[in-house]
């Protein structure tokens, strides 16, 4: 079993009926996801899809995206996880750069694409739900719903795809402001997919929640290690991942019993949704990452659900999972950070100073992973640029005596916001697009991203950058904070000097940081969540 | 009213705009310009809540109920009228 879209196969014969994915609005059985997804994959061959062509996958999390990249695999093709949540713009420059002429699209997504031009490359649209008449312009082939629920559902020959070939591509921040897709095989995949199934005993009675995006690696847990088990994945949809409430009601009804997501997520359920008082008796396995879970708020998540397991998960996307760490009790009051634990899924850390030395341990280098979940390089626009290896991971870590890898931060200017990932780089690229802005930086305050521009218009108002951000980059980049300012700090060298404006951002100094107008909201005052 | 809508306004400049009321119009679409997304619309809610001492349902807590200035002026008072 080497490939992942052959792992649901035989679920659809062992245990047709076995609800696969459950919601919103629609199930699916094994039989029935097995099925959808062969239609998928011949409506993708009558297209002339090409082996190994990317396919894009744009609609919201459910058991009908699952089978578009069951369908583009099958086909010979490699997915593309889309954001629904992004900017048409942001995906225009995706499709543009791993050059797609395949989309399994959402009608209302399709009708904002429409809206706004279609970009140049795509050929087909294959709609996954029934659709009015969609505005298109002549040219382009639109595939009616109906035209994929007609194709035969009979499994299709092998693509004579090896392991080593690309299955997927997830897009992430790119720091010259181009998003970076990182290429990865279906080994990659099964490294992590197989590692987490065993460690938790995956199996067919288990219910494992979806919370994460699909273009966020989360989510091969939730799709691939729950289909390789013949295990329920049930969508918590958008609306309820925003709602602390909602995810607990959503545990509680639908008896989920395993959950990935970063640690806001979970946070937000103890806060808003009264996890502890309400409980959550069904979860056995809690699955971490993204961005450090204060051990104050972890200890309470622990607490309100005694039942659970809970593993700290470690890896930039082009590793997946890397490192893992069983936190065995709830920290007691002294422990200030939980490790990130040791190498997992085949992989091997290594920590190095800048000179390629293994560095003593207690100290701090960059950690290095080799092994098989490390991705196959990057797409760059068809260049095909491979992984270095071993693998820079950026990140910054030392080895405590017992082993145990413990996280120092980054190497570089890619920061963490509410467990995404974000290049500080691409921000500042969109925002210097601005044609009233003369130049700008953008750094991290309180855990938000917050803009600090000169104006070449002063005309230019903080809600003009917030919009023009919003119509490029997801919602999670838009900075919460702008400030417009006179001038920035330079360097001795010229540069903007990235050290003395986040310190002046911190501690509200508006002298280095002259505020242009003199409503400026003092520190503090403005805050994201209450 | 109209203090109900200057309330929402002043939260929203001081809030989400830096104190920079500029561009800010009652029908300004506040998902499109980069301001509504999932922590602030809490963070909305709670403001609402508390100031003008109504309650929000699940069932109040859409896109639409929150997209302009205008929107959450008329969801305030469809809930204080109610209450009352």
């Amino acid at each position: 079993m080497m490939r992942i879209d052959r792992l649901v196969s035989p679920f659809a014969v062992q245990t047709p009926k076995h609800v696969a994915v459950d919601g919103p609005g629609e199930s699916l059985t094994y039989a029935e996801l097995e099925a959808l997804a062969n239609r998928f994959a011949h409506t993708l061959q009558a297209c002339g899809i090409r082996p190994g062509e990317r396919v894009g996958v744009h609609l919201p999390r459910s058991g009908r995206a699952i089978a578009a990249m069951l369908g583009a695999l099958r086909a010979g093709g490699t997915y593309v996880p889309l954001d629904p949540s992004s900017p048409p713009a942001r995906l225009k420059l995706i499709a543009r750069d791993c050059g797609l002429r395949h989309i399994v699209i959402a009608p209302p997504l399709f009708a904002n694409w429409v809206a706004s031009e279609l970009p140049s490359g795509i050929d087909h649209y294959l709609l996954s739900a029934d659709a009015g008449p969609t505005g298109a312009p002549s040219g382009i082939a639109v595939h009616a719903w109906s035209e994929v629920t007609g194709a035969s559902d009979a499994s299709l020959p092998s693509p004579g795809v090896s392991p080593d070939d690309l299955a997927y591509l997830l897009y992430t921040s790119g720091s010259t402001g181009i998003p970076k897709g990182v290429m990865l095989s279906h080994r990659n995949a099964l490294a992590f997919v197989d590692w987490a199934a065993d460690l938790i005993q995956l199996s067919a009675k288990d219910r494992v929640a979806s919370v994460a995006p699909f273009h966020f690696d989360l989510s091969v847990f939730d799709i691939w290690s729950s289909l390789s088990r013949g295990a329920t994945i049930v969508v918590v949809d958008e609306a309820m991942v925003v709602s602390g409430p909602r995810m607990v009601d959503r545990i509680r009804e639908k008896e989920i019993t395993a959950w990935y997501s970063v640690p806001t997520a979970i946070v937000l359920m103890l806060d808003a949704g009264k996890l502890t008082e309400r409980g959550a008796p069904s979860l056995r396995s809690v699955f971490f990452a993204g961005e450090v879970f204060p051990v104050k708020h972890l200890r309470r998540a622990m607490e309100a659900i005694p039942s659970a397991r809970f593993f700290n998960l470690f890896g930039p996307t082009e590793t997946n999972v890397c490192t893992a760490y069983e936190v065995a009790d709830p920290p007691s009051h002294d422990v200030t950070t939980i490790p990130i634990g040791k190498a997992t899924c085949g992989d091997t850390a290594m920590i190095l100073d800048p000179e390629g030395n293994r560095v003593p341990d207690g100290e701090v280098g960059e950690l290095f992973i080799e092994g098989p979940t490390v991705m196959l390089g990057y797409w760059d626009a068809g260049k095909r640029t491979p992984a270095k290896h071993p693998y820079p991971t950026g990140d910054m870590v030392s080895r405590r005596l017992d082993g145990e890898l413990m996280y120092h931060g980054r190497r570089d200017h890619m920061v963490k916001i509410h467990g995404f990932r974000v290049e500080l780089g691409e921000v500042e690229v969109a925002i210097q697009d601005h044609p009233g802005v003369r130049e700008a930086i953008v750094v991290v305050h309180e855990k938000e991203l917050v803009a600090v521009a000169v104006p070449s218009d002063p005309a230019l108002s903080v809600l003009d950058v917030k919009r023009h951000c919003a119509k490029r980059l997801p919602k999670y980049m838009v900075p919460f904070g702008v400030k417009l300012v006179r001038a920035l700090p330079r360097t001795s060298s010229g540069k903007i000097d990235r050290v003395r404006t986040t310190a002046a951002v911190s501690e509200d100094d508006r002298v280095v940081l002259e505020p242009l107008l003199a409503s400026e909201t003092s520190q503090g005052e403005g805050k994201r969540a209450t | 009213m109209s203090q109900v809508k200057t309330a929402i306004r002043e939260f929203i400049v001081s809030s989400w705009l830096n104190g920079d009321q500029r561009g800010l119009q009652d029908d300004t679409d506040l998902q499109e310009s980069g301001l509504l997304d999932s922590l602030t619309t809490l963070s909305l809610i709670s403001f609402l809540e508390e100031s003008f001492k109504i309650q929000l349902d699940p069932a109040d807590i859409n896109a639409e109920a929150f997209r302009t200035v205008d929107a959450i002026v008329a969801l305030v008072s469809e809930k204080t009228s109610r209450s009352t």
